[in-house]
């Protein structure tokens, strides 16, 4: 079925873990368990670290994207076998789950593309930036993971509207001093509502009751935006915070079509999370950093510092087949596309990996109980992000080159229900070529076509499609437009099911990518499934030294504890 | 930040060992001092005791002493600069001890002062004091950013600046631009503030491009009120609001003034049938630009002459402020339209601005009468005009003008 060159048999055969696919969580997950001790094979079909996190050329990019897709139904290589009966185990075909949907792929501008290809590292998962506060740059620093990656700041956060204007966002009280675009008692009312939030915050880490303002327990539990409501706050500033700061997705103030009404809580949570972010790192200009040759890199800082203690990696190794005990119908193990079999005590997958719906039939309850997991349920709630990447020449914003674009929603269109983020990044990133600039989008929406709408209109609010007339003297129209959008020359559009991570047992299934702009869920759910399912030990607690390798960067962050 | 000790602790064996060696390396010290001995090694010593106790102002003393010793004014430039250099080594290494210390901060002042100008690396002064200002301590995020920016708290640094400043010339704007800058970074900085006031004060009263005083004031209040908003708490815009209301203050007072003769009095002429006599105006802050053009007299004595006002000051010259403006109004009784005998002169005065910007918020007239008496005497009110005011030298006219600035709160007309 697939073509694999001749690979040697893996020895030894045996592992109290297997990890299939080499995404964020998954590659956190062998870091972790390698660090305690356990021997740990980590496996990823593709020839490639990062599976749906990962950072892809352009062709490379595209050809994932179409095979990952939903596509005509994959060649009737043999009808569903029976599960063999061979040795003590039956064996259960494997059925890869395409995550993606609506693909669309446009180039124009071919050959400059092709000229370039290599320099490009595009990330599948994006827009994507980490807070510098966020739970990820916590366990690089606990595993030392932190030595395989270098960041740098994103210059500017804004929020867009429907004219065009992009209004920096007040984030701190020095930015809200700068900002020349709110009234003076707009300044006083944020600044006494950032103070309001510290103050609590700070009550929270020490326990001093009296002195130290906090916000009740009933506003607390009351929605945020209505907590916002009675800070006095304007509809203008309030939208800045829920959307731009604590980068909520669901119009808070439409019941009907809000899937996530915050509460206080949970919104005082996020700020929190901004608020720390400021300021963290000394040389990091604001909130928010990102990855030097894109966000690819972090699973694969993870998979390195896995592989230093001793766990074993192969890509280009899909496994076919799950491995159950014939009379238990426990897990026991996988079998690869090699035709080899491995055993381990546990398992955990990827978020495609499924079975094929017509092996159910024949498995027994118990062993329908070990893969409960890995059936593909009906979806209630049939969430999705539609993604979209473009590559540009010019920048958003004059003399910014990474920065973070948000539109609330409604700012673009009446019918926008959820906020569109945006997010360019340029070559200082190493993420493309000089000139050029990638631009990620990302919103949820219920249907494909609703979201691919949404991120369209983003789309023609930043980026000027090229005239097919003008084709040659393009260069010379732009130098003299005073509008000066950049020029759109490649763009990707897809939708991505969200799929949650799941603890079963001895398998477990990893979350695909979510549709937040941080890793903070993604990490706290993997953390989780790990205490699950491993046990509640300390992480990566034998890391106190830090391998030095201390390069001179000067415009590069300083992760530091 | 304010009313915070210094944070040296430290434990007591240390300190006693400490003690030892500071009370050894003192008291050779002394002996070198008394001695004057200026050799390297002594030098040596001083610096090491500087590094130790940076506030040891004789060991400072000292070190100029030696440094005044070794160079003169045609020493070879390269031996100046390497003296210095090593001079603002020792203070370095004391201000990383004490970034507060006054001594250390004088001496680097009092050496660029001796010899800044044959420093080669003057230039690099001021960019070291930027790296200075701006490098940030504390790496801890949980701290408030306060305390991050304690270089650029301190007040011997802005302090260090103004000299720096004027030593190597730089402009007054691109100061003002610098300390826009660190007020984005934060703004509740004292001396930012302060020193803010100062470059405005000096490019108003340089009168540069944009810097009028009425927009500048204008100007200045919609910077501080984004101060004072978006954190009320924070109290160093307030007190540069304060200064800056105090400014306006004095700016919106209008121009008073007085004159000789005043309004509704009764001038005598006699004893000659030709002659003038002195129209002054007192103002109570110094003006410019009386003239005929601004000052305008309506009534038959005067001709078709225009007066000529002259500022009765140190300095002849008519574009000068002055207090006190005098000028002469003629008269001729033998002219045969001077055959009446009282005559109203009208006065009216537009356009005069003060150097601070005041004016005259109305035009303003006052009246008097001539009255022509040829040929009877009155023995009373008599003031004779011999002399005029041609003859009043130097020290008449200052008293004069001083008097004046002392009289304004005594609110003459």
């Amino acid at each position: 079925m697939i073509d694999l060159p001749p690979y040697p048999p893996l020895d030894p055969s045996n592992y109290d873990l297997i990890v299939v696919g080499t995404g964020v969580s998954e590659s956190v997950f062998a870091a972790a368990a390698s660090s305690s001790g356990s021997s740990v094979l980590h496996l990823d079909p593709n020839p490639f670290y990062g599976s749906h996190f990962a950072s892809l050329s352009l062709p490379d990019l595209t050809s994932f994207l179409h095979s990952n897709s939903v596509s005509p139904p994959p060649p009737p290589s043999s009808p569903p076998l029976p599960p063999s009966n061979n040795h003590d185990f039956i064996s259960v075909d494997l059925v890869n789950r395409s995550l993606y949907s609506s693909v669309e792929i446009s180039s124009f501008e071919s050959e400059i593309l092709e000229e370039h290809s290599r320099r490009f590292n595009v990330d599948l998962c994006g827009p994507r930036v980490v807070f510098c506060a966020d739970e990820s740059i916590n366990l690089m620093l606990k595993s030392g993971a932190n030595n395989y990656v270098e960041f740098k700041s994103i210059d500017a956060s804004f929020v867009g509207d429907s004219s065009g204007e992009l209004r920096n966002v007040p984030d701190s009280r020095a930015a809200i001093f700068k900002d020349k675009s709110l009234t003076l008692l707009e300044k006083n009312q944020l600044m006494k509502f950032f103070k309001l939030v510290q103050s609590h915050l700070a009550s929270s880490t020490e326990n001093d009751d009296t002195t130290t303002v906090k916000i009740s327990e009933e506003d607390m539990e009351s929605p945020f935006v209505d907590f916002l409501t009675k800070m006095r706050l304007p509809p203008k500033i309030k939208s800045i915070i829920l959307y731009a700061i604590a980068m909520l997705d669901y119009d808070q103030d439409n019941t009907e079509t809000c899937r996530h009404l915050l509460k206080t809580k949970e919104g005082i949570d996020r700020l929190a999370l901004y608020i720390t972010s400021v300021g963290r790192f000394s040389n990091a200009l604001g909130a928010l950093i990102y990855p030097i040759y894109g966000q690819g890199e972090l699973p694969q800082a993870f998979c390195r510092r896995a592989a230093v203690k001793g766990c074993i990696y192969v890509l280009r190794m899909p496994i076919t087949a799950l491995l159950l005990d014939k009379e238990t119908g426990g897990y026991k193990g996988v079998k690869l596309a090699t035709g080899q079999e491995i055993f381990s005590q546990k398992l955990i997958l990827d978020p495609c990996v499924t079975i094929g719906l017509e092996s159910l039939s024949s498995l027994t309850d118990q062993e329908n109980e070990t893969i409960s997991v890995l059936v593909p349920k009906a979806l209630i709630n049939k969430e999705k992000v539609a993604r979209g990447i473009c590559v540009i020449r010019g920048s958003v914003k004059a003399d910014v080159s990474n920065a973070l674009i948000v539109y609330p929603p409604k700012s673009l269109f009446p019918e926008q229900l959820t906020a569109i983020r945006v997010l360019q990044l340029g070559s200082g990133l190493a993420v493309c070529p000089a000139d050029m600039h990638v631009l990620y989008l990302s919103t949820l929406c219920d249907n494909d076509d609703q979201g691919i709408k949404a991120l369209l209109s983003a789309m023609s609010n930043l980026v000027r499609l090229p005239d097919p007339k003008n084709q040659q003297s393009d260069s010379v129209v732009e130098n003299d437009t005073c509008e000066a959008k950049p020029i759109l020359l490649w763009r990707a559009l897809y939708v991505q099911q969200l799929v949650k991570g799941e603890f079963g047992g001895t398998i477990s299934s990893m979350p695909s990518p979510d549709g937040n702009l941080n890793y903070n869920e993604i990490v706290e759910s993997a953390l989780k499934l790990y205490e699950q399912l491993m046990g509640s030990e300390e992480l990566f607690k034998e890391e106190t030294s830090v391998e030095n390798t201390t390069e001179e960067n000067d415009d590069g962050v300083d992760i530091e504890d | 930040m304010h009313g915070r000790g210094r944070n040296e602790a430290s434990k007591p064996e240390e300190t006693a060992a400490k003690a030892l060696e500071l009370r050894s390396l003192q008291s050779q010290f002394m002996s070198n001092h008394h001695q004057k001995i200026y050799t390297q090694e002594a030098i040596q010593l001083s610096a090491k005791l500087l590094g130790i106790n940076p506030d040891a102002y004789t060991a400072w003393n000292y070190r100029k002493l030696a440094l005044v010793s070794r160079i003169n004014d045609d020493s070879d430039p390269s031996l100046v600069n390497s003296i210095i250099d090593e001079e603002l080594g020792v203070v370095k290494k004391a201000l990383d001890r004490n970034p507060k210390s006054y001594e250390a901060w004088y001496h680097r002042n009092w050496v660029l002062s001796k010899k800044g100008r044959y420093y080669t690396s003057l230039e690099n002064e001021l960019q070291l004091l930027n790296d200075y200002q701006k490098q940030q301590l504390v790496n801890d995020y949980q701290k408030q950013d306060d305390r991050k920016h304690d270089n650029l708290r301190n007040f011997h640094a802005w302090n260090y600046r103004r000299f720096v400043v004027e030593l190597t010339e730089t402009s007054a704007e691109d100061e003002l631009q610098y300390t826009n800058m660190i007020n984005d970074i934060c703004f509740s900085i004292y001396s930012v503030w302060h020193y803010r006031s100062v470059l405005v004060s000096s490019l108003v009263a340089k009168k540069a491009d944009g810097f009028m005083p009425k927009e500048t004031i204008r100007r200045e209040l919609d910077y501080v009120h984004n101060a004072i908003f978006t954190d009320e708490v924070k109290q160093s815009g307030w007190f540069y609001y304060l200064w800056l209301l105090d400014q306006t203050v004095k700016m919106e007072t209008p121009l008073r003034f007085s004159s000789w003769p005043s309004d509704g009095s009764i001038i005598t002429t006699f004893c000659s049938e030709f002659g003038s006599f002195p129209l002054i105006l007192y103002f109570d802050q110094a003006v410019s630009g009386v003239s005929s053009s601004t000052v305008t007299i309506d009534s038959e004595l005067n001709g078709k002459e225009d007066l000529v006002w002259e500022p009765v000051s140190d300095n002849k010259n008519s574009q000068v402020d002055s207090c006190v403006w005098v000028a002469r109004l003629k008269f001729d009784s033998r002219e045969p339209c001077f055959s009446r005998k009282e005559y109203k002169v009208k006065v009216s005065l537009g356009g005069i601005f003060s150097s601070r910007g005041c004016n005259l918020t109305a035009p303003y007239e006052f009246v008097f009468t001539v009255l022509n008496t040829v040929g009877e005497s009155s023995q009373q009110g008599i003031v004779s005009w011999t002399d005029g005011f041609d003859n009043w030298d130097d020290a008449q006219s200052k008293y004069l003008n001083s008097l004046i600035a002392l009289n304004a709160d005594t609110g003459f007309e």
